[in-house]
């Protein structure tokens, strides 16, 4: 089931592990280009994701997660998946 | 207690050598998950003599290295493969704190945990104590790189 929120909880997962105010956080905003985010902190984001949702991102996934869109796109599908 | 990886496995996975090498031997292991390892903290380590003369302890950087070293060790449970590409470990980032100081003598248990590993990459979160008593704790973040064409051979 995807929860309503599940945008806003996603970004708050994001802005806890990038150390960021969430209200930086822009939908499109680039975490490596635009908020100057390692690019190994997509592992960490993923793992964060995957333990709030209980979900298995495919490891090829992983450096495609970029934005906040990218991200909850992501999980909204790996949840749909799961029913 | 059963030593199930001992010096000369953890010497086959580990680049690191003397006077940099921090894990003595892997005493649990969960493939994939965890593992529990020890390093003997000898009082004739080079760096106990300046940190501090009259007051060794364990330096911080090196606790975070000795963690740093099981999360390479706990990775390579769940990517095994990898050391046959000869990798190359580089510390992304850590977020340390330290609760209390090792000394000589003592006997580091480093207890990592895979929080998220992919082949290019890691995060592990690591907890270093004596005994029941905490020293620090870490999260960190590393990436690996092979290289096919490297002579290195580790084993050595």
């Amino acid at each position: 089931m995807v929860p309503q929120d599940l945008d806003k909880q996603i970004k708050e997962i994001i802005a806890r592990v990038i150390e960021l105010d969430a209200g930086e956080i822009t939908p499109d905003a680039d975490f490596i280009n635009d908020l100057g985010v390692d690019s190994l902190k997509a592992i960490e984001i993923t793992g964060a994701i995957e333990k709030a949702f209980r979900v298995v991102v495919p490891e090829e996934k992983i450096r495609d997660i970029r934005t906040l869109n990218q991200a909850v796109s992501l999980t909204k599908q790996l949840l749909e998946a799961k029913g | 207690m059963k030593v199930i990886w001992d010096k000369e496995k953890v010497k086959s996975i580990l680049p690191q050598r003397e006077p940099f090498l921090f894990v003595d031997e892997v005493i649990e292991l969960e493939e994939g998950k965890r593992i529990v390892a020890r390093k003997y903290l000898d009082p004739e380590l080079d760096f106990f003599k300046g940190h501090f003369p009259g007051n060794p302890v364990m330096p911080g950087v090196l606790t975070i290295e000795a963690m740093a070293q099981a999360g390479i060790l706990v990775y390579v449970t769940a990517r095994p493969k990898i050391v046959e590409q000869n990798p190359t470990y580089y510390f992304g980032s850590v977020n340390a704190k330290f609760r209390s100081p090792a000394h000589p003598g003592e006997t580091l248990i480093l207890e990592a945990e895979i929080f998220k590993v992919a082949n290019f990459g890691g995060v592990v979160d690591t907890k270093a104590r004596v005994g029941d008593r905490m020293v620090a704790e870490a999260r960190s973040i590393f990436a690996i790189k092979v290289d096919p064409d490297s002579n290195r051979d580790f084993a050595k």
